[in-house]
C-alpha cells in the first residue's frame, strides 16, 4: 500500500494532494510516451514555462515531442511550471523540478529545452532553471548539468535570455532537433568537455550560441559592435523552417490531458505564415513564407487524431484561416468528417463572406457565439498606416448580414498606441461601435439582445517588424487613451469595453527589445519574487521597477526611445529571411500612410524568397 | 444497450478527479468506435454516469460506471475495448448488460467496503489507534459536527451508526483497517471522517500518520432485500 519506485516519486505523491489541481503534476496521460530505460541513450526535458494547462495547449511542444520521441533511443519528457502552491512545497521538501514522463529530476537529462512563447515568461524560465537545482547563468553551470537550449517565437530576440541559455534554436524546430541530437550523440561518445558540443552546434544552421559573441556599447547606450569570440561561429544566424508541410512531422497521437486545458481539442495546422503584411504584426513577418498543407494531408491528420484521442472538438490552426487557398473545399470536407464522427468544429479567423456565414450557421446552429472583427484601428487613415486591410463598409455589411441571420453578439478588436495615432482615430473606435449598433436597430427595430464587445490592446513594438524602431506609449498615455474611448462608449449600454493592463504592456515592450544588459535585471526580478508575470494575480510592476533600479538599467531606453535606423539592433544577429531594408521601407511607407498589397497579388520584395522558397 | 462496467483506479490515477474521469471515459468510448446514446434536448450529453464519486486521492478496486450504446454489443468485447483504451492505473475488470431502467445504478448503492492503511513512525501510535477503534465500536453513538454546504449551519451526525464493520490487522509496516460503511445517497460516510475521529480519540495529529484509502467494493439492495455487490445487479 505504501510502495513507490523512487524516493522522488514518494515525495511527489505525498505533496500533490496538498495542492490545487494535482493532475498537473503526475503525467501518465493518454498517448504520453514512456520508453523502457534500457532503450534510452539520450534524454531531453522539454519545458514550456507556464502552467500545465497553458503549456499543454502549445502546439509547438506537441510537435517537437513527437519529433524527438520518433528517434528510437531518445526520450523526450515534458516539464511545465509548477503553480506557486506546489513550488513552495517543492522548495521545502527538496523536490527538484522533474519530468512528467519518468519523474526524473530535470538535472538528470542531457538537454533541458525551454520554449519561450512570449516575453512575460522570462522570469518563469529563470525560476525553473533554479528549481531544477542549477545556476541560472550558463557560465556558472557545472560540466555535469544538462545543456539548456531555448527556442520559440520569443527568441527571435534572444538577448534578454542570452546569459542563461547555452544555445538557442532559432525558427521552426522540426528539422533542427534531430540534427542537435546527432551532435549530442557524437559528443557523448567523445567524452569531450561541454564547450566542444557548443562548438559543434555552430555547424548547424539556425543554432545560436550566445557565449560565442560579445556586445560592446557606445556612450549613449546603443550597441557599437558585436564581436565573435569563436571564429567558426556564424556571422549571422538565419532561422530554420520546414519547407514542405506535407512531409513535415505533425502529431497524430497527441498527449490527451486528464484535466481540461486551454485548448482541449484536436488541432491541425493548415498553413504557416501570412501574406497580408500588417506592419505591427511580428507573427506575420517571422513566419514567412506562407506554406500550405494539402487538403489530403490535413484530412489524414484529422482522421488519425480523432481516432487516437477521442476528442469531441476539432480546431484548425493558422494565422488566418480564410486565406487558405481552397478554404471552401477544406471547410466543407472537414465539416462532413466532423459530422460523421460526432465532433464539433471551431473555425477561427474566417473571412466574413457569404460562404463563412453559411458555414457558421451550420456549425453553430441556434447557439450562435459572437462574430469577431480584428479592426485594429478606428480610422481608414490609421489602418493604412498599419497596413490592415479591412474597411468599415465590409464590417458594416457583414454585421448587417449577421444580424439578419440571427446573430446578436459582435466582438471588435482594436489597438491603442499605434504609430501616428491621434485622438480622432480613437474616437473612431466608438463611432464604429455606434454604427454597428444602429445597423442592429435597423434590422431588429430595437437594441434588444445586442451585445458589442470592444477590446482594446496596447500596441507593443516588436523586433523584426516595420515598427521595431518606434517608441512605445507611456503607461500614462495608454491609460488616458483608454479613458477617452471609455467615455465615448459609456452612453451606449450595449457596448462593453475591455482593455489590457498598461503596465504589463510596458514591461512586454521593454523585454521585447531588450539586450544582454537586461539579463541581470531578470535575475534581480526573480530574486525579488517576480514570476508568472503574464498572470494578473501574480504580476508585480513595482518589483519589476525595483529590479531595473537595483541593476541600473533604464527600461525607457528600450521601450520609449525612438531607435535609429543606423543603430545595431540587439537582434541583428538573427535573421528571419526578411531584409532589414524591407522593414525600413515599410516603416517609411507607414509614415506616408501608403499601403503595401498582400504579397499574393505580387511580390513586395521582402527578401524571404532569396533564402527560402516562397 | 446499457452496460455496467466495474473498474479500478490505482497509482497516480487517484489524483484524477471525477469530472476528468468522465471525460476520459467518454473519449475512450469514442476512440473505440462505440456509439453512445445521447440525452435529448438543448445541449445533449452522452448517457453515462459514474456510480458514487470517489474522493480525490483514494484508490479503488471497486468502481463502477454505466453507459448506453446505440448498438447492441457483447459485454466482454466492450470491456476489452475500453480496457485497451485506458492509461496505466485504470483497468476495466468486468462488464455486464443491465436491464434498461430509468434509474441509475449508482442511486441504488447502500454500502461500501474500504481499506484504510495507516503508517506511523512511532509504533506506540498503532496501539493508540487500535484502542480508539475498539472504543469507537463499543459506543452506541459517536457524533461529529458537519457544516452544511448550503446553509452553512452546523449539524450533528452520528457516524457510529454508519460504520457496520471495522476490523484491524497489523501488516508489515502499516496498520490495515477494513471497513464496511454506509455509502450512497441515503446515508454516506467518508472514511476520512471516521479516521479523523479515531485520530482525535487517540490524541494523534495528522502529521503523525500517513494514510492511504482504497475503496474495495460497493453494494446495493437486491429485489430480495439482501445487500449484494453491485456487479450482481441485472
Amino acid at each position: 500500500m505504501f510502495e513507490y519506485k523512487t524516493e522522488l516519486e514518494k515525495k511527489i505523491a505525498r505533496s500533490v494532494m496538498k495542492v490545487e489541481k494535482p493532475a498537473r503534476y503526475i503525467g501518465g496521460e493518454l498517448n504520453a510516451i514512456r520508453k523502457p530505460d534500457d532503450e534510452v541513450s539520450m534524454r531531453v526535458a522539454f519545458a514550456f514555462p507556464d502552467m500545465y494547462e497553458i503549456g499543454m495547449s502549445n502546439l509547438g511542444i506537441q510537435i517537437l515531442y513527437k519529433v524527438l520521441n520518433d528517434i528510437p533511443d531518445v526520450q523526450c519528457e515534458r516539464v511545465y511550471a509548477p503553480d506557486v502552491d506546489f513550488e513552495a512545497i517543492m522548495r521545502d521538501d527538496d523536490i527538484p523540478l522533474y519530468t512528467l514522463e519518468t519523474k526524473r529530476a530535470v538535472q538528470e537529462s542531457d538537454i533541458f529545452a525551454i520554449s519561450v512563447g512570449y516575453e512575460m515568461l522570462v522570469t518563469n524560465v529563470l525560476n525553473m532553471i533554479d528549481l531544477a537545482g542549477m545556476e541560472v547563468y550558463a557560465k556558472d553551470r557545472k560540466e555535469t548539468d544538462p545543456f539548456i537550449i531555448m527556442g520559440g517565437p520569443c527568441t527571435y530576440n534572444p538577448e534578454p535570455l542570452a546569459e542563461f541559455a547555452d544555445a538557442f534554436s532559432i525558427g521552426e524546430g522540426e528539422e533542427v532537433w534531430p540534427e542537435i541530437m546527432e551532435k549530442l550523440r557524437e559528443w557523448k561518445a567523445s567524452g569531450a568537455p561541454k564547450i566542444e558540443f557548443l562548438k559543434s552546434l555552430c555547424e548547424i544552421e539556425g543554432m545560436y550560441v550566445p557565449g560565442f559573441y560579445e556586445f560592446e556599447y557606445n556612450e549613449d547606450g546603443t550597441i557599437r559592435e558585436i564581436r565573435k569570440l569563436y571564429d567558426k561561429a556564424p556571422d549571422h544566424i538565419e532561422k530554420r523552417i520546414i519547407q514542405d508541410m506535407d512531409s513535415a512531422p505533425f502529431p497524430t497521437e497527441p498527449v490527451v490531458p486528464f484535466m481540461s486545458t486551454v485548448h482541449d481539442r484536436a488541432v491541425v495546422e493548415i498553413f504557416r505564415g501570412c501574406t497580408r503584411g500588417c506592419r505591427f504584426c511580428q507573427a506575420g513577418m517571422i513566419y514567412r513564407p506562407v506554406r500550405e498543407r494539402s487538403m489530403e494531408k490535413i484530412r489524414e491528420i484529422v482522421e488519425e487524431q480523432l481516432k487516437a484521442t477521442g476528442y469531441e472538438e476539432l480546431s484548425i490552426l493558422s494565422l488566418s484561416t480564410g486565406d487558405y487557398s481552397r478554404v471552401e473545399d477544406l471547410v466543407t470536407d472537414l465539416m462532413q468528417l466532423c459530422r460523421d464522427n460526432d465532433v464539433s468544429m471551431s473555425l477561427p479567423s474566417l473571412r466574413l463572406d457569404s460562404f463563412s456565414f453559411k458555414v457558421m450557421d451550420e456549425i453553430q446552429g441556434y447557439k450562435k457565439s459572437g462574430l469577431t472583427f480584428a479592426v485594429e484601428a478606428g480610422s481608414q487613415r490609421l489602418r493604412n498606416v498599419i497596413n490592415k486591410d479591412i474597411t468599415e463598409e465590409h464590417i458594416y455589411s457583414a454585421s448587417r448580414q449577421a444580424f439578419e441571420l440571427g446573430w446578436h453578439s459582435i466582438k471588435l478588436y482594436f489597438m491603442a498606441g499605434l504609430p501616428g495615432e491621434t485622438d480622432e482615430d480613437l474616437a473612431g473606435i466608438a463611432d464604429i461601435a455606434r454604427n454597428i449598433m444602429n445597423i442592429y436597430k435597423e434590422v431588429n427595430g430595437k437594441i434588444g439582445r445586442l451585445s458589442i464587445h470592444v477590446s482594446v490592446s496596447n500596441f507593443v513594438p516588436k523586433p523584426h517588424t516595420p515598427f521595431q524602431w518606434f517608441p512605445q506609449d507611456t503607461d500614462e498615455e495608454f491609460s488616458r487613451k483608454h479613458e477617452l474611448v471609455k467615455n465615448l462608449i459609456k452612453p451606449m449600454k450595449c457596448v462593453r469595453l475591455s482593455y489590457h493592463d498598461s503596465q504589463t504592456s510596458y514591461l512586454e515592450g521593454v523585454l521585447a527589445r531588450g539586450d544582454r544588459r537586461m539579463c541581470k535585471t531578470l535575475v534581480e526580478a526573480v530574486r525579488l519574487g517576480c514570476k508568472f508575470d503574464g498572470w494578473r494575480e501574480h504580476f508585480d510592476y513595482d518589483k519589476w521597477m525595483q529590479a531595473f533600479e537595483n541593476t541600473r538599467v533604464d527600461p525607457d531606453f528600450y521601450a520609449r526611445r525612438a531607435w535609429g535606423y543606423d543603430e545595431i539592433l540587439p537582434w541583428d544577429l538573427i535573421g528571419t529571411g526578411v531584409d532589414k531594408e524591407f522593414y525600413l521601407r515599410e516603416n517609411e511607407k507607414a509614415h506616408r500612410g501608403e499601403i503595401t498589397k498582400d504579397c499574393r497579388e505580387g511580390c513586395q520584395m521582402c527578401g524571404v524568397n532569396t533564402v527560402f522558397i516562397c | 444497450m446499457k452496460f455496467l462496467v466495474k473498474w479500478t483506479k490505482e497509482g497516480d490515477m487517484r489524483y484524477i478527479s471525477h469530472l476528468d474521469i468522465m471525460r476520459l471515459f467518454q473519449r475512450a468510448i469514442k476512440r473505440k468506435g462505440i456509439r453512445m446514446k445521447y440525452t435529448e434536448g438543448y445541449s445533449p450529453h452522452p448517457k453515462m454516469s459514474i456510480a458514487q464519486p470517489l474522493s480525490l486521492g483514494y484508490t479503488s478496486v471497486g468502481e463502477y460506471f454505466e453507459f448506453e450504446s446505440l448498438e447492441d454489443m457483447d459485454p466482454e468485447l466492450v470491456r476489452e475495448l475500453l480496457d485497451s483504451a485506458m492509461p496505466e492505473g485504470i483497468r476495466m475488470d468486468s462488464c455486464s448488460v443491465l436491464r434498461e431502467t430509468k434509474k441509475a445504478v449508482g442511486a441504488l448503492i447502500t454500502a461500501g467496503d474500504y481499506h484504510v492503511g495507516i503508517r506511523m513512525e512511532d509504533p506506540e501510535g498503532y496501539r493508540k489507534i487500535r484502542e480508539a477503534a475498539r472504543w469507537f465500536m463499543e459506543q452506541p453513538s459517536v457524533t461529529v459536527q458537519k457544516v452544511q454546504k448550503k446553509s452553512g449551519k452546523i449539524k450533528e451526525i452520528d457516524i457510529r451508526q454508519k460504520v457496520r464493520e471495522l476490523e484491524i490487522q497489523q501488516q508489515e509496516g502499516y496498520l490495515l483497517l477494513s471497513l464496511k460503511v454506509d455509502t450512497g445517497s441515503q446515508s454516506n460516510l467518508n472514511p476520512e471522517v471516521l479516521l479523523e475521529k479515531l485520530r482525535e480519540r487517540a490524541e494523534l495529529s495528522g502529521g503523525d500518520m500517513e494514510t492511504m484509502i482504497e475503496r474495495v467494493e460497493m453494494y446495493a439492495e437486491s429485489a430480495e432485500g439482501t445487500e449484494i455487490p453491485l456487479y450482481f445487479l441485472k
